[in-house]
């Protein structure tokens, strides 16, 4: 599988969130995005049922 | 100066033994002499607490009891709104802000029983931290050896207690920000469970796993105000309207099914750290393992919720004043405003498996026992964690037997075990959802046994 490019994808979702990025961030930031990307790797890899879901809180509007 | 214990304090207090003013007075040329040696207060709200002083010292001649924690002083992280102080939240960033209009609902509560707040406490920047360093405030120095980090993020909330300062300390704990300072700094500290203490005038980091809660020199005074904290408060959205907990220190261990947890939470650390869970589970006479599954999984969950949620909280100031954050807090907010959403969803759709995964464990054991840190303080300024031939990186690592427990809220608290080496150690007491009463009992039964221990730091 050809390795993520960090740096290009950086660049596009700071642009797409309107995130300015230091260029002396920029290395440390692509750096933690890719310790990140280590970290979530047995995450993704973790299987999750259909109905293995994170449920919405329940409302209780105040009554009347 | 007469110290002592927060229950032995208001007892004096209310048998007119001492009056809160000279006790506050002594309090006050304390932290004077002696903060400056570890840099725990940020704020001292000296003025404001002679002023409760003289009220406690009023009712007291009025023959009216001002409470259960008549004349306590405590202190509060600084993230907790305290009416005319800036709530810093351990940032530059914050202090442009007005100074809080009244007081957090968990220093209203404390109050209300005639504790007596002296102040604000050093902290993590924006609670983002493991360690107790802080680019802005200074660091917080470890009273029992003054070259070594507190922990973090509640660091001065565990620093001024060790040292004595108060006897009480109110922090916070998103990934382990009560626990990890409590172990290192060798005090009772206890993270409720999700939901159980109001979080209302505290700064957030990480909404759906922040919570508050005590920290203390002794299992009683933990309780104590624990107990007066309890109840729901409409006011923080995830405050469950559940009966406040009754706790009976003097119940012993009868009933209490304890375990240690294995796999993933019997390596990682130190041998001293292992072996401090194996003294806790000699000391109650457990030898059993019990196993949460997936904890590794559930630790890369809270950091990828937990650095999302923290940097789309501060996504705004992160456009404006990037380069008023502390470098080592800006970096990882900027990667974690950049996240992609696919994994902050599955993260969260795990959480729902791994909480399941605890209530199935929970039906039969009542205590898990685990280490609170992988190691004792590090050295300040240390970047890197020596485990055997591994070398990782110290700051997310002092975290990795807190994260998965405060990842499906909890209730944990951790106990402190003096060492040889002078640098204490703690072990986390965990426990189902809403059973803190088992946690104070299983932490009362430690102490009273000696196991579990927190002497004031020598200055």
């Amino acid at each position: 599988m050809k390795e993520m490019d960090w740096g290009n994808y950086l660049d596009a979702v700071a642009q797409a969130i309107d995130l300015p990025i230091d260029p002396d961030d920029r290395e440390l930031v692509i750096a933690t995005l890719r310790q990140t990307a280590l970290a979530a790797v047995p995450l993704l890899a973790f299987p999750l049922g259909d109905f293995d879901v994170d449920a919405a809180p329940v409302f209780c509007p105040e009554g009347p | 100066m007469e110290s002592g214990t927060a229950l032995e304090i208001a007892a004096r207090i209310r048998d007119g033994q001492q009056s809160a003013a000279d006790l506050i007075e002594a309090h006050l040329a304390r932290i004077k002499a002696i903060d400056p040696l570890i840099n725990s207060f940020t704020d001292v709200t000296a003025e404001r607490a002679r002023k409760q002083a003289l009220r406690i010292d009023q009712m007291i001649e009025g023959g009216i009891d001002p409470g259960p924690l008549a004349g306590v002083p405590f202190a509060v992280k600084n993230l907790f709104d305290i009416e005319g102080v800036v709530t810093r939240a351990g940032s530059r960033i914050n202090r442009a802000r007005p100074p809080a209009d009244r007081d957090a609902e968990l220093i209203l509560r404390l109050q209300r029983h005639g504790a007596i707040l002296l102040g604000a406490l050093n902290m993590g920047e924006y609670a983002y931290d493991f360690t107790g360093e802080n680019a802005h405030d200074g660091n917080c120095l470890n009273p029992h050896d003054r070259g070594r980090m507190t922990g973090g993020s509640s660091s001065g909330s565990a620093a001024a207690v060790a040292a004595g300062l108060v006897p009480v300390s109110l922090g916070s704990d998103t990934n382990g920000s009560i626990r990890v300072p409590s172990a290192l700094c060798g005090i009772f500290g206890l993270k409720p469970t999700y939901g159980r203490l109001s979080r209302h005038g505290v700064f957030p980091f990480c909404d759906s796993f922040d919570h508050v809660g005590p920290m203390a020199r002794s299992v009683g005074d933990l309780a104590l105000a624990f107990e007066l904290m309890q109840g729901h408060d409409p006011k923080d959205p995830v405050s469950a309207a559940k009966p406040p907990v009754a706790i009976d220190l003097t119940a012993g261990m009868t009933g209490i099914r304890v375990a240690i947890a294995g796999d993933y939470f019997r390596q990682g650390g130190t041998g001293a750290a292992h072996a401090a869970v194996d003294q806790v589970a000699a000391a109650l006479g457990s030898d059993r393992e019990a196993l949460l599954p997936q904890a590794a999984v559930a630790r890369a969950s809270a950091y990828i919720i937990a650095n999302s949620e923290g940097s789309a909280l501060h996504l705004e100031r992160l456009r404006r004043q990037a380069f008023d954050f502390d470098v080592d807090t800006r970096y990882r907010f900027l990667s974690g405003a950049c996240l992609p959403a696919a994994w902050v969803i599955k993260a969260q759709r795990f959480r729902r498996w791994f909480q399941s995964q605890a209530q199935t464990l929970f039906r039969d054991i009542d205590v898990l026992l685990a280490p609170a840190t992988p190691c004792s303080a590090p050295k300040s300024g240390e970047k890197w964690l020596q485990l055997g031939d591994q070398t990782l990186p110290l700051r997310p690592n002092l975290g990795i037997f807190t994260q998965p427990i405060s990842f499906i809220g909890l209730p944990s608290l951790v106990v402190p075990l003096p060492q040889e080496s002078g640098l204490p150690l703690g072990v986390q007491l965990i426990a189902a959802p809403w059973r803190e009463d088992l946690l104070l009992r299983t932490a009362s039964s430690l102490e009273a046994m000696g196991v579990a221990r927190a002497p004031m730091a020598a200055l």
